[in-house]
């Protein structure tokens, strides 16, 4: 329990933290233009740092995972994504991977019945919500781009349209609010449900999955609730993106604790487990294509060694190996 | 690192940052609020200023249900005035729908009033 409450009680304090500081000690500036600065640096810089990090470290060997028939004979039906053999099938694997969770579909669940009998089952919650969760953040931050451009964008306003399609409540009820609030809300129940989960589940887990919530909560409260002035916000951010530090009088305090969450989680993320954003794209697991049965791979570091081949052993025993009647490949 | 392998990682990483700072590439100004014309005496609204601009919406949504479906038609403020709850009330110092439209479209919000009202 210790385990989820801690980064409970974090989140709780940074969410008072902007809310105290600009609500009686006139710290805006600080919130809403240092700390949004420094956050889009250390996001950037961090997550650039930690993939050209990846990207040079060594892969000496092809260890993709496969759960599929490798491509071999002519007469053997390869399976083209599960064991892909070459860039194209690769780089698909990796797509559908990354559009559809689509591994994540295979989990099980294994459960222990009277008898006593082992039981694994389908379990395809896990990969629903969060896909649904992924999908539905995605297209909320794509959303909040109406914030910082001066003329929204087509695509913008189009994804506002067929969200909030249902027009229901005032302003309209996005859709995608909904799906992720739930999403969320089940993928922290996921992990207190289960025994066998809540023991492998760390503070690091809960911390991003409550920021996020947290999040999420103070945009739909400020959304649906408590009005924030949505034309000072944008002021304030459109000021920003072009490096124009003027802070617009009369935001709620509530909206600077969105933003300063934001900040938090952006700055948290080049050095957590949020960083499979990144991740996904890099695993030797899941990018490489198994060809090594069709090409050789050859560790760059090897020692250079001297070593003897079949066809060098046969030619120096030939004649002995035919006295003593084993088979040899040249006559 | 192979020259394709490079060209996928920098080529990611771009897509990556000029994902992210997208805003920062495009053009326009903050907008300065533009200040209500209100031909009427000054502080003649229903509400305050501040009230308005961040309610305005959930206000003019109580006028139709009350009005619409109990045939409540006249508003009265705190202080005792009295209003006739009709957009043509709002206009009468806010001039047009051009009032609405000048901050919707900045902030990216459709109102969907003018779905069945016409301005006059
Ligand atoms: C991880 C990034 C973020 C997430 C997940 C997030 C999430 C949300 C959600 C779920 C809402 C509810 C309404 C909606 O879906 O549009 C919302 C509203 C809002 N967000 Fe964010 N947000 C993020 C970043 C930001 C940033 C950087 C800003 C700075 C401008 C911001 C400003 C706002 C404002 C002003 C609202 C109220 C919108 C309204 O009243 O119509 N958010 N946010």
């Amino acid at each position: 329990m210790k385990k989820a409450v801690m980064p409970l009680i974090m989140v709780v304090l940074l969410a008072f933290v902007p809310y105290v500081a600009v609500q009686f000690a006139g710290l805006g500036f600080l919130f809403g233009v240092i700390i949004p600065y420094v956050a889009i640096v250390v996001f950037i810089g961090g997550f650039i740092y930690r993939v050209v990090d990846w990207a040079r470290s060594p892969v000496p060997f092809r260890i993709p995972t496969t759960c599929g028939q490798e491509k071999s004979l002519d007469w053997i039906k390869p399976n083209r994504l599960e064991s892909p053999s070459n860039f194209w099938e690769a780089t698909g694997r990796v797509l559908s991977e990354v559009l559809f969770f689509r591994s994540l579909f295979r989990n099980t669940k294994a459960e222990l019945h009277n008898g006593p009998k082992l039981a694994y089952g389908s379990s395809k919650w896990l990969w629903l919500a969060g896909l649904a969760f992924h999908w539905s953040m995605l297209v909320v931050v794509l959303r909040h781009y109406r914030f910082f451009i001066a003329k929204v964008p087509g695509f913008v306003q189009l994804l506002e349209d067929v969200d909030g399609f249902l027009d229901i409540t005032l302003p309209a009820l996005y859709v995608t609010d909904v799906i992720l609030l739930a999403a969320v809300t089940f993928l922290v129940i996921r992990r207190f449900q289960d025994v066998k989960v809540r023991l492998i589940s760390l503070p690091a887990d809960y911390f991003p999955l409550f920021m996020i919530l947290a999040i999420a909560l103070v945009g739909v409260l400020m959304r649906y609730i408590v009005k924030v002035d949505v034309m000072s916000v944008k002021d304030l951010m459109v000021n920003l993106v072009h490096f124009n530090l003027a802070l617009p009088e009369g935001i709620g305090a509530l909206f600077y604790v969105h933003l300063f969450l934001v900040c938090v989680l952006a700055m948290y993320f080049p050095f957590s487990k949020l960083m499979h954003m990144g991740g996904i794209f890099m695993s030797p697991t899941r990018n490489l294509a198994n060809n090594s049965r069709e090409k050789r791979h050859v560790n760059p570091w090897n020692p250079d060694s001297k070593f003897r081949t079949y066809a060098e052993y046969e030619d120096e025993f030939r004649e002995k190996m035919k006295k003593a009647n084993l088979p040899v490949e040249k006559k | 690192m192979k020259i394709r392998e490079r060209i996928l990682v920098f080529g990611g990483l771009a897509l990556f940052f000029f994902a992210v700072t997208y805003a920062f590439w495009q053009e326009g100004e903050a907008k300065k609020i533009p200040t209500p014309v209100a031909k009427g005496p000054g502080e003649n609204c229903v509400e305050s200023r501040e009230y308005m601009r961040e309610n305005h919406m959930l206000l003019l949504n109580k006028w139709r249900h009350s009005s619409v479906r109990d045939g409540e038609r006249i508003h009265v403020t705190p202080d005792g005035r009295e209003f006739e709850k009709s957009l043509n009330t709002c206009f009468e110092c806010h001039g047009s729908r051009g009032f609405c439209i000048n901050c919707h479209t900045y902030a990216g919000a459709k109102p969907n009033c003018y779905g069945c009202h016409h301005e006059m």
